[in-house]
């Protein structure tokens, strides 16, 4: 199993798994466990609470192997878990009122953007540091967030976010639009 | 086309998801607006940015914290099967299962004394079975004196042995037989 792994589906090997194959699940972790924690680090800003839910994540699949029909593709039902956590996570955040867009990545580092050779009249975002870009992301209110992070960062297509979130296509475009020019609003203000 | 209605179908047009004809009207308004056409320009410069993010990935340790979770939480798992069980087998199961625990309680005591960990004694060893006390001489010397069993207690407990259990006289009928 492990080594003809590559040529199953994301749906087979949860099929394998439900019919207890472990080395399917093992397979499952090795695809997902860095794209998820890039979503859910984006979305919280801090990369042990980021990997501590999508370990919760890999968890809530394991214990829950059998309530995955497959209606809708895999990535679909593990994004939504793992979105569900940290959205769940950010309200606790919230309440605690402890909430820091300054703590970044794993080594607290701040990123420099590639240089661009556009204008500066028409590149207003060249001067930003990763690091800035990150904060206005998470200034942007959830709704928005979730969106612009599903869409701008993971690329995950439209009907796959709108599946995820579980509202209309059209309200997905929607907020990705609003989301786009909220984030331009934030970074203007952070330039200024 | 207005303003607001370039706004609206702006992440359309970047995404080159218009019809021809909406297509043509972003087009004309972009060229007598210049707001709108900086905004686009802003929104596609910050778009790079974001897909240029570093890509954070999980830790070198994220599989083995990752595996040892889920060992526990089969192991309790494991542990709730049993106690389900348990709680709902008939009145001689649980007896059994009592005793096979008292069983277990005292193997594991036994493991834990010959790894010196026993909760019972301090120095690691078992408990004496003849008390000892500690007697002063006239020297100031200290004796430790081990009390050895006496008649008057051998005869204690062969009077406990032939006690027979009051509560449960079906059972005492059974042992007599």
């Amino acid at each position: 199993m492990p080594e003809e792994s590559n040529k199953f589906s994301d749906e087979d090997l949860i099929a394998r798994f439900q019919n207890g194959d472990e080395y399917a699940f093992e397979e499952i972790i090795h695809r997902y466990k860095d794209r998820l924690v890039n979503f859910v680090f984006r979305f919280l800003g801090q990369m042990d609470e980021a990997e501590d839910i999508v370990q919760d994540t890999f968890l809530k699949v394991y214990k829950n192997k059998n309530a995955y029909e497959n209606i809708a593709r895999f990535s679909t039902w593990i994004y939504t878990i793992a979105g569900n956590l940290a959205k769940t996570e950010l309200r606790k955040r919230k309440r605690r009122r402890i909430f820091s867009i300054s703590r970044m990545g794993p080594d607290e580092k701040e990123f420099e953007l590639p240089a661009s050779d556009k204008t500066p009249e028409e590149d207003v975002d060249t001067l930003f540091t990763e690091k800035i870009v990150q904060a206005a992301i998470q200034q942007l209110p959830e709704k928005f967030r979730t969106v612009i992070i599903l869409r701008d960062i993971q690329e995950l297509s439209y009907d796959e976010i709108s599946m995820i979130v579980g509202v209309p296509l059209g309200t997905i475009k929607s907020r990705v639009n609003r989301g786009r020019l909220k984030l331009r609003d934030l970074l203007k203000e952070m330039n200024h | 086309m207005d303003c607001n209605g370039y706004r609206e179908n702006l992440t359309n047009y970047i995404d080159n998801e218009l019809t021809t004809q909406k297509n043509k009207s972003m087009l004309e308004h972009e060229a007598i607006c210049s707001d709108c056409s900086e905004l686009k320009s802003e929104i596609k410069n910050i778009l790079g940015s974001v897909k240029r993010m570093t890509k954070v990935n999980a830790s070198e340790d994220f599989e083995t914290r990752l595996y040892e979770k889920l060992n526990s939480h089969a192991e309790n798992s494991l542990r709730d099967k049993i106690m389900e069980l348990f709680e709902s087998s008939p009145v001689g199961i649980k007896a059994l299962a009592a005793g096979f625990a008292v069983l277990m309680i005292l193997v594991s005591g036994g493991y834990f004394m010959y790894d010196g960990i026993s909760i019972g004694n301090e120095d690691g060893m078992p408990a004496l079975s003849s008390p000892r006390y500690i007697e002063k001489n006239e020297d100031n010397s200290l004796d430790v004196i081990e009390e050895e069993a006496t008649i008057e207690d051998e005869k204690i407990d062969e009077e406990e042995d032939d006690e027979t259990d009051l509560d449960n006289p079906s059972e005492n009928e059974v042992i007599n037989e």
